[in-house]
C-alpha cells in the first residue's frame, strides 16, 4: 500500500512560552493539492519547517513520503521541493546561476538541460542572465519556485508563494500548480489568502496552532452560515441560517406565504465568512 | 560530497568576482589599516617596543585574522537570515559541505588578502627578513586566516541578524588582543584569565611566528607547533561543522 505523502500525528512545537503547534493531526494523499489556511502566527510557517526538517518538533511524528522526519531528512529532501516565504535567492547572480546552484546537490543528470526545462516553465527565460537583484518581486517568487522544482519532486511545499504577487501572476501560478499536479506531484501550500484554498483538494484550518477544520473547500463552505435578507414591507430583514438545507426551509416557511413579503435574497457565505464563523466556533 | 563542496565553493567565486566593491573592500581595508598602523608606530618612541618588526609582522597577523573572521560571520549571518542556508540545507548541501565550501571559496581571498599585505609590510617598514622566513610567515597567516573563517561560521551560529553580529566583534577581538600574547606574553596573565588564551586561534599563530622572527628560521625549525596550529584548526573545523545550525 502506497504511504500518504505527508503524515503528521500528535505534530507539538513550542517556542519558548509560545505555543506554535498543538498537538496536529494531518494527512495529504499523493496527488493532491492540500491548502493550510490561517492568520498570520497561526503557526502555517512551523508546520512547514517541521515538514523540510529544519524545524525539530518537541513532540509527535511527522513522515514525509514514508521518511521520518527530521531523522531521514536527507533521504526525504530528495524527493522533495520547497518554496519558502521569502525569496531565498542570491541576488548577485543570475536566475540561472541560482537555480543551477541549488540543483546541484541534487546531483540532476543532464542539469542544464533540466534547468532551461523549469525556466521555460515558470516563463522566465529571457531572464535567464538577469541578476535577481534587477527582477521584479513577482519573478524573483517565480525564480523560487523553479528552484524548488528542479529535481522534479514528487511533493512539493510552498509556504505562501502568491503572497504580494499581482494577481496576473498568481493565477499564473495556480495554472502551474494544476499542471504539476495533473502530472503527479502532491502539493502542500500555506496561505492566508481566503480565495486560494478554494483551489485546493484539501484544506486544513490552522488557528493558534490547532488545526481547527480540515475538510474538501465545498464541504468547508457548506458548513457557513448564510445570510438570508427578507424585504417585509419597507424594512429589510438579516437572518442567518445554518449550511443545512432544513434551516432556509423553516424560514421560508414561516416567512414565505405572508403577503408582506415582498422579497427573499439568499446570499451564502463565502469563505472568509465561513473562515471567520469556524475561528469563533473554535473558540481557540 | 567533493561535488557539492566544489559547488559551493563555484557559488562564493561567482559571487566575489561579480562583486568587485566588496572585493575591492576586503582587498583594500586591510591596506589603509596596515598603512595607519605605519604612520602610528613611526609617531611612536621606538624604545616603546623592543622589536618592531616583530610587532609589524604579529599586528599583520591579527589584522588578517580579524578581517577573515568578521567577513566570513557578517557573509554566513546573511544567509541565514536571507534563508538561503536554509535552502541549500533543503536541496540536500550538508553541513560539511557548506563549511568546506565557505573555507575554499574564500581561500582564494585569504591568499591574494595575504600576499598584498606582506608586500605592504616588507615595503612599508623594510623588514630584513630572507625570502625563506617571509614565505614562512605567509603560511601561518594564510593559516590562520583560514582557522578564522571556521570560527566566523561557529560564531554565526549565535547571531540571527546581522546587527546581532556587532557584540560579537569585540567579544572576540578584545581577548584575542590582551590574551593571546600579541601584547603581553600569555605566561604573564592572572592563571584566573590564561585559559582564554587557549581559546584565541592567534595563540597558536603566535606560538610559531614570534620564535621564528625572533630566531629569524624558516617554518621547518617549527614543524611541532604549526603541527598544533593545524590541528586546532582542524579541530575548530570539525566543531564549525558540527554546529553549522539547520533547525531552531
Amino acid at each position: 500500500m502506497m504511504t500518504a505523502a505527508v503524515e503528521i500525528r500528535g505534530l507539538t512545537k513550542r517556542y519558548g512560552k509560545v505555543q506554535a503547534l498543538e498537538d496536529v493531526d494531518l494527512i495529504v494523499d499523493r496527488g493532491c493539492i492540500y491548502g493550510i489556511l490561517g492568520p498570520n502566527g497561526a503557526g502555517k510557517s512551523t508546520l512547514i519547517k517541521t515538514l523540510v526538517g529544519t524545524l525539530k518538533p518537541d513532540a509527535g511524528k511527522v513522515a514525509v513520503l514514508g521518511h521520518d522526519m527530521p531523522r531521514a531528512a536527507k533521504a526525504a529532501r530528495r524527493r522533495i521541493g520547497y518554496m519558502p516565504q521569502v525569496p531565498a535567492l542570491y541576488g548577485d547572480l543570475s536566475v540561472r546561476a541560482n537555480i543551477t546552484f541549488f540543483a546541484r546537490a541534487h546531483q540532476i543528470e543532464r542539469l542544464d538541460e533540466q534547468v532551461s526545462k523549469v525556466i521555460n516553465f515558470v516563463g522566465l527565460r529571457e531572464k535567464a542572465l538577469f541578476k535577481i537583484d534587477t527582477l521584479s518581486g513577482g519573478q524573483k517568487q517565480r525564480c523560487s519556485l523553479a528552484c524548488a522544482l528542479v529535481h522534479d519532486p514528487e511533493l512539493l511545499i510552498l509556504d505562501e508563494p502568491t503572497a504580494g504577487v499581482d494577481p496576473v501572476l498568481k493565477q499564473g501560478f495556480w495554472r502551474h500548480f494544476h499542471a504539476l499536479a495533473h502530472g503527479g506531484t502532491t502539493i502542500l501550500i500555506a496561505t492566508h489568502l481566503m480565495d486560494e484554498p478554494l483551489l485546493c483538494d484539501h484544506v486544513g484550518i490552522l488557528r493558534e496552532g490547532r488545526l481547527i477544520v480540515e475538510d474538501t473547500p465545498q464541504n468547508i463552505l457548506a458548513r457557513g452560515a448564510s445570510t438570508v435578507t427578507l424585504k417585509i414591507g419597507d424594512a429589510l430583514i438579516e437572518r442567518r441560517i445554518a449550511g443545512d438545507p432544513g434551516a432556509l426551509a423553516g424560514l421560508l416557511s414561516s416567512y414565505g406565504l405572508k403577503p408582506e413579503v415582498k422579497g427573499i435574497s439568499v446570499r451564502p457565505a463565502d469563505l472568509e465568512e465561513v473562515f471567520l464563523q469556524l475561528l469563533e466556533k473554535s473558540g481557540v | 560530497m567533493i561535488l557539492d563542496t566544489l559547488a559551493v565553493t563555484a557559488r562564493i567565486y561567482r559571487q566575489l568576482l561579480g562583486d568587485r566593491r566588496f572585493l575591492a573592500l576586503a582587498l583594500s581595508v586591510p591596506l589603509i589599516v596596515i598603512y595607519l598602523f605605519k604612520v602610528f608606530i613611526q609617531t611612536l618612541p621606538v624604545s616603546l617596543f623592543t622589536d618592531p618588526e616583530q610587532l609589524d609582522i604579529l599586528i599583520t597577523a591579527f589584522i588578517v585574522h580579524f578581517t577573515s573572521y568578521v567577513l566570513c560571520l557578517i557573509v554566513i549571518v546573511r544567509e541565514r537570515r536571507e534563508q538561503t542556508l536554509e535552502r541549500m540545507f533543503v536541496n540536500n548541501y550538508g553541513r560539511a559541505e557548506i563549511v568546506l565550501g565557505y573555507l575554499l571559496g574564500y581561500a582564494g581571498l585569504a591568499t591574494v588578502q595575504a600576499v598584498l599585505i606582506m608586500a605592504e609590510v616588507d615595503y612599508f617598514f623594510r623588514l630584513s627578513y630572507g625570502l625563506d622566513l617571509m614565505f614562512s610567515i605567509f603560511a601561518v597567516i594564510w593559516t590562520l586566516s583560514m582557522i578564522s573563517i571556521a570560527v566566523g561560521i561557529m560564531v554565526s551560529n549565535l547571531a540571527r541578524t546581522e546587527a546581532q553580529i556587532f557584540p560579537f566583534i569585540p567579544l572576540f577581538i578584545l581577548p584575542t588582543i590582551f590574551c593571546s600574547g600579541l601584547l603581553i606574553p600569555v605566561a604573564s596573565l592572572p592563571v584566573s584569565i590564561r585559559w582564554i588564551s587557549y581559546l584565541m586561534p592567534l595563540t597558536y599563530a603566535l606560538k610559531v611566528l614570534k620564535p621564528m622572527i625572533e630566531e629569524l628560521s624558516s617554518l621547518q625549525a617549527y614543524l611541532p607547533q604549526f603541527g598544533v596550529l593545524i590541528i586546532y584548526g582542524l579541530a575548530l573545523l570539525g566543531a564549525s561543522s558540527l554546529t553549522l545550525r539547520q533547525r531552531e
